[in-house]
């Protein structure tokens, strides 16, 4: 078999195991009872509670998104293309909260504005009916999400053709320049990133379970954990897989459209910054002042509070066994994506595999990670497969269908630097297509491939929609026991422990961004 | 007068020197070809003649006007009045071939009828006119060739600033487009300063050559005395 080939087999055997969960999903939910019928549809969509719910959860994926995009452009604009001072420092810090669950900034926010709490104080009771409602909801997931639409945006800002605005410059101000020419260059990315952001807030069951927000992602994991409905579930599941195939359609379509036109170059430089002057200083503050506010508050407010005698210590005693096995399998699963993920972009890169090695990936990265949870145990729940239902192996799977497409971008991002004539020189002089692949392509795409590591360990670190699904049993992750933690336990070691998750995802990300950093110079 | 003037340029980046000393004049209506090998400074001269960057040392003037001196740029690039057709072209992927020359007139408040007028013209000069809907991908490459030309002289220029632009084409299509520039040329009466490795393209599009090495001017001349020149110097034969 050859490379193509090979390529070929090894995106197939991950299609599969990302999308045989799925249909078998689709299939309990249509075999209730052995037989075809749809029974668990028309008992979970007879009351009118569910449509409540799913307008409900559309609604805050929609307001989520629209705030996302907004905040993130602007931020994107000041942060990428302009001179604003500490522009790196203020990029790293407004990334930060994509290493956390949701449920983590939920909590330093309720820690921050209960009675007793920094803002508690000033704003009383008003404060903390504002943040258990929609509106609090839609707060702490722009918060989470907003990385998400500035790392898309501003990468395609900083990657963009320079000479296109220059073209520009001859005949037009900076200010039309920007909303004629930069923005629009940027729209598919900003486009991407807020159809991410609506799909994963439709999926989020941990913040707004918290907040006591009613969506409808927490239906099937109810129906799943609660009421051992296993059919109920799957149908309850069936509405976020299909918006999320709908959105992604959509952007398809979109993107088809631009894409083909829209071919930035890759080295990315010449971009000119667009000079504050004095007016610097009245651009950094609110930027600072908006992050402390999004993040920074709510962090505060859980550093101060878990820094109670002993705190860290019962942590480490009622956690620590969960610490060390989140640390395990988000290593073994970002191993997988780095696998999976580096060959599929190679694929990619090179021709062979076409628009689906990137498109399926995306697809499942915003499928609710509940939803691939329930889909995962209607497919390896038999009694043939029950040793990988019953193991690890079931999360580190579910892992690698989410998160594959990190490794298949920072890949294909890496491959661009890498001119194809490096590879067709190995050619000439008779090495073989391992021997090019890993002799040439993988040691000059080794700090690619790092990244791509560190970027998938962060996001396995922090999964916490399907680790609540399918963790075996007394196999917990530290994500999940912090989640039940939270119903009952003592304020101050939820705190640490919401600080011993930060702790380990900051060693990661620091080498990530110092990767980025060394890169860029 | 000369149009287009880089007074004793020196322009450097990090440990290099793109220009040592450089100095051109490129009179009205003149058409000038800046020859040399890659990284002798020619896209430095055209970029700071733009507009985009600025000199380190001496000064650039447009029409006895200073427009950057020392590190400072004193007229900013929509206010020289100079179009540029630049080596990637550069079209803007978002909008049609018309949008890619309106943009330009907008922005100088030219009227819209007088916006409509101007395109369609300039479409019919280049021979575009059917394509005006179209998106810049949609056409060959030898189209996209012509839309960058009919959007920088859609503007009037009073100098076209062109960077290798046909330096991708196969052999035929670059006659016809050196065919093409010059007959616009004869319409428009623009200054050309042309920028090329390729002392073919230089001969057939200017009447003086300027040949730079190492961020200064080497020689200049007719294109005869250039080839004549450069025949002289063993180190040139065959590289053009």
């Amino acid at each position: 078999m050859g490379k193509q080939g090979a390529l070929r087999v090894v995106f197939a055997l991950w299609t599969l195991n990302a999308l045989l969960p799925v249909l078998a999903m689709i299939e309990r939910s249509l075999t209730p009872g052995g037989h075809l019928s749809f029974s668990a549809y028309g008992r979970l969509f007879f009351w009118g509670r569910e449509w409540n719910l799913l307008e409900s959860s559309l609604g805050l994926a929609l307001a989520t998104a629209v705030v996302t995009g907004i905040l993130g452009l602007a931020l994107s604009l000041l942060l990428a293309r302009t001179d604003i001072p500490g522009r790196g420092i203020l990029s790293v810090l407004f990334v930060l909260p994509l290493l956390l669950p949701p449920t983590i900034l939920a909590y330093g926010w309720s820690a921050l504005l209960e009675r007793d709490g920094l803002l508690g104080k000033i704003w009383g009771p008003s404060g903390t009916a504002f943040l258990f409602s929609s509106r609090g909801g839609v707060l702490v997931l722009a918060a989470s999400f907003l990385p998400l639409i500035l790392l898309f945006t501003m990468t395609s800002l900083l990657s963009a053709n320079p000479r296109l605005e220059e073209a520009a410059r001859l005949s037009a101000k900076a200010p039309r320049i920007l909303f004629a020419i930069t923005i629009p260059q940027s729209a598919p990315a900003l486009l991407t990133g807020c159809l991410l952001v609506f799909c994963l807030v439709l999926g989020e069951t941990g913040a707004p379970t918290f907040l006591r927000v009613n969506v409808f992602a927490v239906e099937s994991l109810a129906q799943f954990s609660a009421f051992y409905d296993f059919s109920s579930a799957t149908a309850a599941a069936m509405p976020l897989l299909l918006i999320t195939l709908l959105a992604f359609w959509g952007l398809h379509r979109l993107r088809a459209h631009r894409a083909a036109a829209l071919q930035p170059v890759p080295t990315g430089t010449g971009l000119r910054r667009i000079r504050l002057g004095q007016l610097r200083p009245w651009f950094f503050l609110p930027v600072i002042l908006l992050w402390t506010a999004l993040a920074g508050l709510p962090l505060l407010a859980l550093l101060i509070r878990s820094l109670e005698p002993a705190a860290f210590a019962e942590a480490l005693t009622r956690g620590g066994a969960s610490f060390g096995r989140s640390l395990l399998y988000a290593g073994l699963g970002a191993t997988l994506v780095l696998f999976f993920g580096f060959l599929a972009g190679y694929g990619r890169a090179d021709g062979t595999l076409g628009y689906g090695a990137e498109a399926i990936p995306l697809f499942l990265f915003a499928l609710p990670g509940s939803v691939l949870g329930i889909g995962l145990i209607s497919l390896w729940n038999r009694p043939a497969t029950g040793s990988i239902y019953g193991s690890p192996m079931i999360l580190l799977l579910g892992l690698l269908a989410q998160y594959m497409v990190l490794g298949v971008w920072v890949t294909r991002s890496a491959l661009t630097f890498i001119p194809r004539s490096m590879e067709e020189a190995a050619a000439m002089a008779g090495a073989s297509s391992i021997s090019r692949l890993t002799r040439i392509t993988i040691p000059l795409a080794s700090k690619g491939l790092v990244a791509s590591w560190l970027l998938a360990f962060l996001f396995c670190l922090r999964d916490t929609g399907l680790a609540m699904v399918v963790y075996p049993p007394g196999r917990e992750t530290l994500p999940v026991r912090l989640f039940t933690l939270m119903a009952n336990g003592k304020p101050a070691l939820i705190s640490a422990l919401c600080i011993l998750i930060l702790l380990s995802a900051a060693v990661p990300f620091g080498a990530l961004a110092l990767l980025f950093a060394k890169s860029r110079s | 007068m000369s149009l287009l003037n880089l007074k004793d340029i020196t322009k450097i980046y990090g440990a290099r020197k793109a220009l040592d000393g450089f100095s051109l004049k490129v009179m009205e209506g003149e058409r000038v070809a800046l020859l040399g090998p890659s990284g002798c400074g020619k896209t430095t001269a055209l970029r700071l003649l733009a507009g985009f960057e600025a000199p380190d040392r001496g000064q650039v003037e447009i029409a006895g006007v200073p427009a950057a001196a020392e590190g400072r740029i004193l007229v900013l690039p929509e206010a020289r009045l100079l179009g540029m057709v630049f080596q990637d072209l550069a079209l803007w992927p978002h909008f049609t071939v018309r949008g890619n020359l309106e943009f330009g007139l907008k922005a100088k408040g030219v009227p819209a009828k007088e916006r409509k007028a101007r395109i369609r013209e300039m479409l019919e000069r280049v021979e575009l006119l059917e394509y005006a809907a179209a998106k810049p991908a949609a056409l060959s490459g030898g189209q996209q060739q012509r839309v960058a030309l009919a959007r920088a002289l859609v503007m009037r220029p009073r100098a076209l600033l062109m960077d290798e632009p046909l330096s991708s084409l196969d052999v035929d299509l670059n006659r016809r487009l050196r065919e093409e520039i010059l007959r616009l040329h004869q319409e428009f009466q623009f200054a050309l300063l042309y920028v090329t490795h390729d002392r073919g393209e230089a001969s057939a599009l200017a009447e003086r050559v300027v040949l730079m090495k190492l961020g200064q001017v080497e020689m200049e001349g007719t294109p005869d005395q250039v080839r004549a020149y450069l025949e002289g110097q063993s180190d040139y034969r065959g590289h053009w």
